[in-house]
C-alpha cells in the first residue's frame, strides 16, 4: 500500500535535490519554490499508481521539468521547444547570450552564462548524475541530443572559464588597463 | 583511434555512457597518448568541480520542508503547531508531569501496562504464535467491545495488519495491530477492562495512552515519529465507531 509514510520515506529526501535544480532551471528562488510544490503535489496525487521498483528520483524529476516548462511557457515562449527548432534547423544557438567579458569567472557564474537548453543537460548529468537516457525522457529530446549538448556544454563552459581566468592575469599584469 | 576522433567520446566515457566496445577503444588509446589522457583528467577535475559548485547547500530547508509535509498531510495544522504544541508540552510536564509519570498510579494499573507491553513485544519477537482472527470472527468480537467497525488509521500512514485475542492480566482483550513502512502500533479494545487509567504512560520504549472514556488502548514505540497524528486519528476513530 503506498500511503503518506511511504511518501515521505521514497519522495521527500530529493526535496533538496529537486530545488537546487528548479532554481537553476527557472533562475529564481520563489518560482523555483512553486515548481517544486506543484511536482510534489502531482506526485503525491499520482503516488498510488507509482510503481515501488522505478527510480523515485527520476520520477519526481521528470514532473518538475514538465512543470517547470508548463510555467515557463506560460510566461514566454517556450525556450526548449525553441532550442530544439533551432538546433534541428542547423542554426548555432549561443551559448553564452549574457556572456560579459568574463566578469564572473567562477564556475557557478559561467554556469548561468549558459543557455538553458545546455545548462540543463549539464546540471542533470552531472550535478544530479542521472544517465543519458534519463535526462533524454526527462527533457524531452534525443539522446544524441543529450550527447552532443554535454560535449559542447563542457568545451565552451571550460573556454570561457580559461579565457576568463587569462584575462583576469593580464588584467592583473597590468595589460589590458 | 585518432586523437580527434577520440575527443568526440572523451565526454560519454567519463560519464560511463559509452558501449563496451567504444569504452575499450578510448582506454586502449589513453594508455598510451598522454596529451589525451591529461585531457581526460582536466575533463574529470572540472566535473567535480561542478558537483561541488552545485551541491552548495540550500537556506531554509527545514522550514520549505515542512511547507511540504504540511501540503501532503491531513493533518497539517499538527506539524504547525509542533513547536508551541512542544513548549506546552514541557509546561504541562512540569506542572503536572510527576503526577502523570513517576506516580505509579496503582499497582493494578502498573501491572496491566507491563502485561499490555509484553503482548505487543510478543508479537514482535514472535509474530505467528497467536493465531489472528478471520474478519468475519474480527467483526463480531468487536461488536461484543462496541465497535462498529475496525478502526482506520489510513490517514495517519498506518495500515491495518490483523486482529487477534490476547489475554494482558488474564482479560480478554482485542488486539489490532497496525503498521507502516518501518513501525508497529497496536489498539487494545475491552468493555470488560474496568479501571481506567488516564495520562501517559512510557514503559520499556513503549508509550500507552488510553483514548478516550472506551477502554482502549494505544501502544506504540516512543520512537514513534508521527505520536501526534497517530492518537489524534485513532482517538477521532474510536469515536466515530463506537456504540
Amino acid at each position: 500500500m503506498r500511503n503518506r509514510a511511504s511518501f515521505e520515506n521514497e519522495a521527500v529526501p530529493h526535496l533538496e535535490a529537486l530545488l537546487r535544480t528548479a532554481v537553476r532551471m527557472s533562475g529564481d528562488r520563489a518560482r523555483a519554490e512553486d515548481a517544486v510544490q506543484e511536482t510534489y503535489l502531482r506526485a503525491w496525487r499520482s503516488f498510488r499508481t507509482y510503481q515501488p521498483e522505478t527510480n523515485c528520483r527520476a520520477w519526481l524529476f521528470r514532473i518538475l521539468v514538465n512543470v517547470i516548462k508548463k510555467t515557463v511557457g506560460k510566461r514566454r515562449h517556450d525556450p526548449l521547444a525553441e532550442a530544439e527548432e533551432v538546433e534541428t534547423s542547423t542554426k548555432v544557438i549561443p551559448l553564452f547570450p549574457n556572456a560579459d567579458g568574463g566578469e564572473r569567472r567562477d564556475i557557478q557564474g559561467a554556469l548561468d552564462q549558459l543557455t538553458p537548453e545546455f545548462r540543463n543537460v549539464l546540471w542533470l548529468v552531472i550535478v544530479e548524475g542521472f544517465a543519458y537516457k534519463e535526462a533524454a525522457q526527462m527533457l524531452d529530446i534525443p539522446i544524441g541530443t543529450v550527447m552532443s549538448r554535454l560535449y559542447r556544454a563542457r568545451r565552451e563552459l571550460r573556454r570561457f572559464l580559461t579565457t576568463s581566468v587569462s584575462q583576469e592575469k593580464e588584467r592583473a599584469s597590468g595589460h589590458g588597463v | 583511434m585518432e586523437c580527434k576522433e577520440l575527443q568526440k567520446l572523451l565526454s560519454p566515457f567519463v560519464d560511463n555512457e559509452l558501449g563496451a566496445h567504444d569504452a575499450f577503444m578510448v582506454a586502449e588509446h589513453l594508455e598510451v597518448c598522454t596529451p589525451c589522457h591529461h585531457e581526460m583528467e582536466t575533463l574529470r577535475c572540472f566535473d567535480d568541480q561542478l558537483k561541488t559548485a552545485g551541491r552548495i547547500p540550500i537556506k531554509g530547508m527545514e522550514d520549505f520542508r515542512l511547507r511540504i509535509l504540511d501540503m501532503i498531510s491531513p493533518w497539517g495544522w499538527a506539524r504547525r503547531w509542533r513547536g508551541l504544541g512542544a513548549a506546552a508540552a514541557v509546561l504541562m510536564f512540569l506542572v503536572i508531569g510527576p503526577q502523570i509519570f513517576s506516580a505509579p498510579s496503582d499497582p493494578e494499573t502498573d501491572a496491566f501496562s507491563q502485561s499490555l507491553i509484553s503482548e505487543v513485544q510478543l508479537n514482535i519477537n514472535q509474530p505467528f504464535s497467536l493465531p489472528w482472527l478471520d474478519p468475519q470472527s474480527l467483526q463480531h468480537v468487536l461488536r461484543q467491545e462496541g465497535l462498529s467497525e475496525i478502526p482506520s488509521l489510513a490517514p495517519a500512514g498506518f495500515h491495518f495488519e490483523g486482529g487477534r485475542v490476547s489475554n494482558p492480566l488474564s482479560r480478554s482483550f482485542i488486539q489490532l495491530v497496525y503498521r507502516n513502512s518501518n513501525e508497529e502500533i497496536s489498539l487494545f479494545v475491552s468493555r470488560r477492562w474496568d479501571r481506567p487509567f488516564s495520562g501517559t504512560i512510557k514503559r520499556e520504549g513503549f508509550t500507552i495512552v488510553p483514548l478516550g472514556i472506551r477502554a482502549v488502548f494505544l501502544v506504540t514505540k516512543d520512537s514513534l515519529s508521527n505520536f501526534v497524528d497517530t492518537r489524534q486519528v485513532a482517538e477521532e476513530e474510536i469515536n466515530a465507531l463506537s456504540s
